[in-house]
């Protein structure tokens, strides 16, 4: 009951540290919060394009054609002319000016060669590759809408895994999640330690009669506890803005699970990162700057099983990456694929971490006495 | 001068004994890059199986269309393996050849090719979506040149293409040189308030002006050297090497001028080493994506091309692509030299003011 009582303090007074310390909560919720952001506005960067559209053709080909560009939802189209095209693209209005030509309708009823002219600011590979695909889209949508008298017999049947598209921005709120979890869980812990040991108040708990294994264990739940609530917070932003989709049915346990596993781990790494650190300044820059990596190994930014196959083999030496992965599965996927092996590798992480943390407390513990 | 000199050659002592300060500004951009890196690498190459029912010419000829349309990173597979990549969520895509493809196309029969897709980032999604027909048209105008006339006619604004990771990695030495010094500088100002120096150095005769130089001065040293790590990088492991190499180094000069001054800003006004660190780069992600990273800010939302205006990261960025590639990313030309000026010039008199104001307190506290 003592050990218990003993525990419940620590962890108590670790929380209430750092709800009154602001510039630790911030120092623990700006990075996630501010990766979120940029996931936000990196996403809007790179998506419709502003595109100058100059239809010379008036005849029902040619605005057939046009409005397929208009309905594409791959751009911004602007209908213009060959003028303010030109001015335009200069002026970085637009990226690209597609130009249907005068004779376009009289040139495909006499089936002669009629090009789809387009210019394109060639600045960078990415929307010039959209612009290189786009309108070879919108010419097979053109033939396609000819029915039977199309050339083109070749069509494309879509058949997609989900009945909604995820956008790029929603599939980047589960990375950021761990990410969230994971600094607030480390930092905040890895600081607290840390500073336990650089304003002394550390002497008191090595020389209090509390057993090592139950001090590590309160610092560490404090520190679960301030990730999984930051963690939830999260994810109730992202469900109330529509970011995120909701788990299904006993996948909310599943998730709830694994935030909980990866916070325990995150806190174990932090607190044993404090005992070896023992100053402020340099606990943060080393749990900052670990946390970042790891993010980004773990798939934080791209879909990892897309990426090289060297990123994938290095990735699977990550923890996060099974936390990441049991996420995106119980959320994208509705599904548990390779759940007890994320779980198995999160608790056997978390376990080693915490032996680690209790073995540099004792030592450190046993040098102060 | 003296005192210039001595607060910069002071700041920079002593930055270097805070070892684990110097390797985080070096580190953090590096750790950006990489970011971008992986972020950048599977664009445009959506791991694709291509189950081929049918090995005919026409079917071998359609498979070629796929992978010159620069989008795809293809490979042949069974149906039952293609299947389970595509579970697995190991794949984007799964394009079916059926078996009577050569049959149907040369008997103008209409032909579908089913295309399983994971949409589960619009990203590659909608790459696919346009890959397949793109690739429909490029069969087309290879097999039967005759029958489908409307082609597409490209012209480039550049003589050559440039990567992504070309263009992006430009961008990222711009965000080293404002980390570096925006983190380096403010680090300065607030380890003499944490310490309590920064009441000798503000009750001293010395000008506010000597003190702010001196101490940028040193910031500067250390933010340029941090932040040729990442110029080093991008030259020796990319190969991204400047067109204009006097510009290149006129912008990088005005964007840690600029950023210095910030730096003075922040420090004085959060007087925390590990507050400036926090501010600093949870602030600059945001700032960097605003500022045009990607590409030009008016090729993005009319919001973000608004918002850009306001941030001087923009105009460097637009100076940098200039003298790295040669681009132009915004109208200004030359004035993006001047915009950055005016910043540092606005961010100078707002330290100093700021500094001044602190200076007062400082005076009128102090025991007579």
């Amino acid at each position: 009951v003592t050990a218990t009582l003993a525990l419940f303090a620590i962890c108590r007074q670790t929380v209430e540290v750092w709800l009154r310390n602001w510039s630790l909560m911030a120092a623990s919720l700006v990075p996630p919060v501010a990766f979120l952001a940029a996931g936000f506005f990196a996403a809007a960067a790179v998506s419709h394009s502003p595109v100058a559209l100059v239809n010379l053709d008036h005849g029902a080909d040619g605005l057939q054609l046009a409005q397929i560009f208009h309905n594409s939802d791959l751009f911004r189209v602007v209908d213009t002319d060959p003028e303010q095209a030109h001015s335009r693209l200069k002026n970085l209005q637009a990226a690209a000016v597609i130009t249907i030509p005068a004779d376009f309708t009289e040139r495909v009823a006499r089936r002669q060669a009629v090009p789809i002219d387009f210019e394109v600011n060639n600045l960078n590979l990415d929307f010039t590759n959209d612009i290189r695909r786009s309108v070879p889209t919108a010419i097979t949508d053109f033939y396609a809408a000819k029915g039977s008298a199309s050339p083109i017999a070749i069509q494309m049947q879509e058949r997609d895994l989900r009945s909604q598209d995820i956008e790029l921005f929603q599939y980047e709120v589960m990375p950021v999640l761990v990410l969230m979890i994971l600094i607030t869980a480390l930092v905040n812990t890895a600081v607290s330690t840390a500073k336990e040991y650089e304003s002394r108040t550390i002497r008191e708990i090595l020389l209090s009669p509390v057993a090592a294994p139950t001090i590590v264990a309160g610092k560490i739940l404090a520190g679960s506890i301030i990730g999984i609530g930051c963690g939830l917070v999260e994810v109730g932003i992202c469900l109330f803005f529509g970011w995120m989709q909701a788990p299904q049915g006993s996948l909310w346990v599943v998730t709830l699970g694994i935030i909980c596993l990866t916070a325990m781990l995150a806190a174990s790494a932090g607190f044993a990162v404090g005992v070896w650190i023992k100053k402020v300044q340099a606990a943060h820059a080393l749990a900052t700057n670990t946390a970042l990596p790891l993010f980004f190994l773990a798939g934080g930014v791209g879909v990892l099983a897309f990426e090289p196959h060297w990123l994938q083999t290095l990735a699977l030496f990550v923890p996060l990456t099974y936390a990441n992965h049991a996420l995106q599965m119980a959320v994208f996927y509705h599904s548990t694929d390779l759940l007890g092996r994320d779980v198995a590798v999160l608790v056997g992480v978390t376990l080693a971490a915490v032996a680690l943390a209790v073995v540099a407390f004792r030592k450190s513990r046993s040098n102060s006495i | 001068l003296r005192i210039i000199w001595a607060c910069a050659k002071k700041d920079f002592y002593t930055s270097l004994t805070e070892r684990i300060f110097l390797v985080t500004l070096i580190v953090v951009p590096l750790q950006y890059l990489f970011l971008f890196i992986i972020f950048v690498l599977p664009a445009d190459h959506a791991p694709t199986a291509v189950v081929m029912q049918d090995q005919g010419p026409y079917a071998a000829q359609m498979y070629r269309a796929m992978e010159d349309a620069n989008s795809f990173s293809l490979f042949q597979t069974s149906e039952a393996d293609a299947a389970r990549q595509f579970r697995a969520g190991k794949i984007v895509a799964v394009v079916t050849i059926p078996p009577d493809f050569d049959t149907k196309v040369s008997h103008r029969q209409s032909v579908i090719i089913p295309v399983q897709i994971n949409n589960l980032n619009t990203d590659f999604t909608e790459d696919i979506r346009r890959a397949v027909p793109l690739s429909i048209v490029k069969f087309y105008a290879q097999a039967f040149p005759k029958l489908v006339t409307v082609v597409p006619h490209e012209r480039d604004w550049y003589a050559h293409d440039t990567g992504y990771i070309q263009y992006i990695g430009v961008s990222i030495f711009v965000l080293a040189l404002s980390l570096a010094g925006a983190i380096q500088s403010g680090t300065s100002w607030a380890r003499e308030w944490e310490l309590g120096t920064m009441n000798e150095l503000l009750l001293s005769p010395a000008s506010r002006w000597s003190l702010i130089f001196g101490k940028m001065a040193g910031a500067f040293v250390l933010a340029f050297v941090s932040a040729g790590v990442t110029l080093a990088s991008l030259v020796l492991l990319l190969r991204i090497t400047p067109m204009h190499i006097g510009e290149m180094l006129w912008y990088a000069f005005l964007t840690l001028i600029i950023f210095c001054a910030l730096g003075t800003l922040i420090g004085t006004l959060v007087r925390q080493r590990r507050l400036i660190t926090t501010i600093v780069l949870g602030s600059s992600l945001f700032v960097f994506f605003i500022s045009g990273p990607l590409g030009p800010p008016s090729f993005s939302t009319p919001t973000i091309n608004f918002l850009s205006h306001l941030f001087p990261l923009a105009y460097a960025i637009a100076g940098e692509q200039h003298a790295f590639h040669g681009f132009d990313t915004n109208t200004l030309g030359s004035g993006n030299m001047l915009a950055l000026v005016g910043f540092a010039a606005m961010f100078l008199t707002l330290a100093l003011a700021t500094l001044l104001l602190k200076g007062r307190n400082v005076i009128a506290k102090a025991p007579r």
